[in-house]
């Protein structure tokens, strides 16, 4: 028995080290699943697709998928839309993914949950509820959703969220409009005891839908904005990525869905690989084109390597795609986003030698 | 102290899956732990509020063919582990499940 005894992990975060197992054995492990495009808002920064509404997958549907995912391994799925609050069946779906033993997140705006909404949530094994907050000023919010009111309905959302003891993140993407705004929303996050989560990275689908270009922060805005971050929060030079690191998990340990079946390898990189419609889970994940971006490494990005800004540059193949039609060159936003860390963190760095 | 004659079951916030051997597991708000090999996860297996230690043992000493005594000091020890993560919780006293 002594080496056959029950064995626990005893690394400090086991995390890391079972991500990067389900990377090299090809299990997709993190599930981002869309499971609809509706929405009572209209977010200017908003990627999602609003065509073909009516062909969503059905509950039968969807129970199948499940269990397809949780054979193939998947442990993590959050559900994300447009808002899934708008579909009629979520309770069903959110119960049947609490009994296939999902460690399950729901992202939604908030505004549809109202007493027996936040009842149900309290009774399934959440392992979060995100919500989409953008300003403490309710103009400014409702300027970013289009709907007159929408910052009202979310805040009841959230308080009956808390009511409820539910697991809280509140989810600011920052632009030019609500820039002001990300210390009172993340002081508001801290008061009620919610997590919170920011991002100046609004992800471009493609050339059309740019919300970076045309409403995301400017360059100097990001500068000002992580140059404070960094020297409240402090750290170190980040190191460079080695040629041989592999870029990301997208189609290797993540994969996204979206309402009508289409699979992806992650919400950010939207090539259709297959639709659960027509071929079954494992053998779209299977695919060549799957294959292709497992095996892709950091040296793939050939223009990248001798960059000034290679070791803050947070590389994307999705949004390399979409905004140069390749997977692995070098995006434009990814490049302003890199330089503008990298003087931020510099110029923290020479402060602190001073 | 992980009593000899308890029963056990899964706490109900925790979710799990079998990794390539692994069973990793989560549970909402503490974070995710992992169980490194067959022997734990087949014991995390039979932690279903159905069987009391002893028959644990005599499952695990079945299916493995190791020797009771031995089996038994490492599943408590193990159980122990679980319990201080809070991953089980004791739903009965009693060899009498058996």
């Amino acid at each position: 028995m002594i080496d056959r005894a029950p064995e626990w992990s005893h690394d400090e975060d086991p995390y890391q080290r079972v991500l990067r197992k389900t990377y090299e054995r090809r299990i997709p492990f993190t599930v981002h699943w869309e499971l609809t495009y509706r929405c009572d808002w209209s977010c200017r920064h908003c990627y999602a697709d609003r065509n073909g509404l009516a062909n969503e997958l059905t509950l039968d549907e969807i129970t199948d998928v499940m269990n397809q995912l949780a054979a193939a391994g998947s442990l993590f799925l959050t559900f994300t839309g447009g808002d899934p609050l708008m579909r009629k069946d979520i309770r069903e779906i959110l119960s049947e993914a609490n009994g296939r033993q999902f460690a399950l997140r729901l992202m939604t705006n908030g505004a549809r949950i109202d007493e027996a909404m936040a009842n149900h949530l309290a009774t399934l094994n959440l392992l979060g509820i995100d919500i989409s907050l953008y300003a403490m000023t309710p103009e400014i919010h409702d300027a970013i959703t289009g709907v007159s009111g929408s910052h009202a309905a979310v805040l009841r959302g959230l308080a009956l969220c808390r009511e409820h003891g539910l697991p809280l993140t509140i989810k600011c993407p920052l632009m030019q409009l609500n820039l002001k705004e990300y210390r009172p929303v993340a002081d508001f996050a801290a008061q009620i005891g919610a997590g919170f989560v920011f991002d100046y990275l609004l992800i471009p689908t493609d050339a059309d839908h740019h919300p970076m270009r045309e409403i995301g922060l400017t360059d100097e805005q990001m500068y000002e904005f992580l140059r404070d971050k960094v020297s409240v929060e402090g750290g170190g030079r980040p190191e460079p990525p080695a040629p041989d690191d592999p870029v990301c998990g997208a189609g290797s340990n993540a994969v996204a869905v979206n309402p009508y079946g289409d699979v992806y390898p992650c919400l950010g990189y939207r090539e259709k690989v297959g639709n659960i419609r027509e071929q079954r889970f494992a053998d779209i994940w299977s695919s060549p084109h799957l294959d292709q971006l497992h095996a892709a490494r950091y040296r793939d990005y050939v223009n990248c390597q001798e960059c000034a800004y290679i070791s803050c540059c947070s590389r994307c193949p999705g949004i390399s795609r979409a905004e140069c039609g390749r997977p692995f060159d070098a995006a434009p936003t990814v490049c302003r986003v890199a330089a503008a860390t990298k003087r931020a963190v510099d110029e923290c760095l020479l402060r602190a030698v001073i | 102290m992980t009593g000899v004659c308890e029963v056990y079951q899964r706490a109900e916030r925790a979710v799990s899956r079998v990794v390539d051997g692994e069973t990793v597991i989560v549970q909402p708000g503490q974070g995710m732990v992992s169980i490194t090999n067959e022997v734990g996860s087949y014991v995390w297996d039979l932690l279903d509020g159905n069987r009391a230690v002893p028959r644990i043992v005599d499952d695990v000493c079945d299916a493995f063919d190791v020797e009771r005594p031995r089996a038994q000091e490492d599943i408590l020890a193990f159980i122990g582990e679980l319990r201080t993560h809070q991953l089980i919780v004791p739903c009965a006293t009693g060899c009498s499940h058996d």
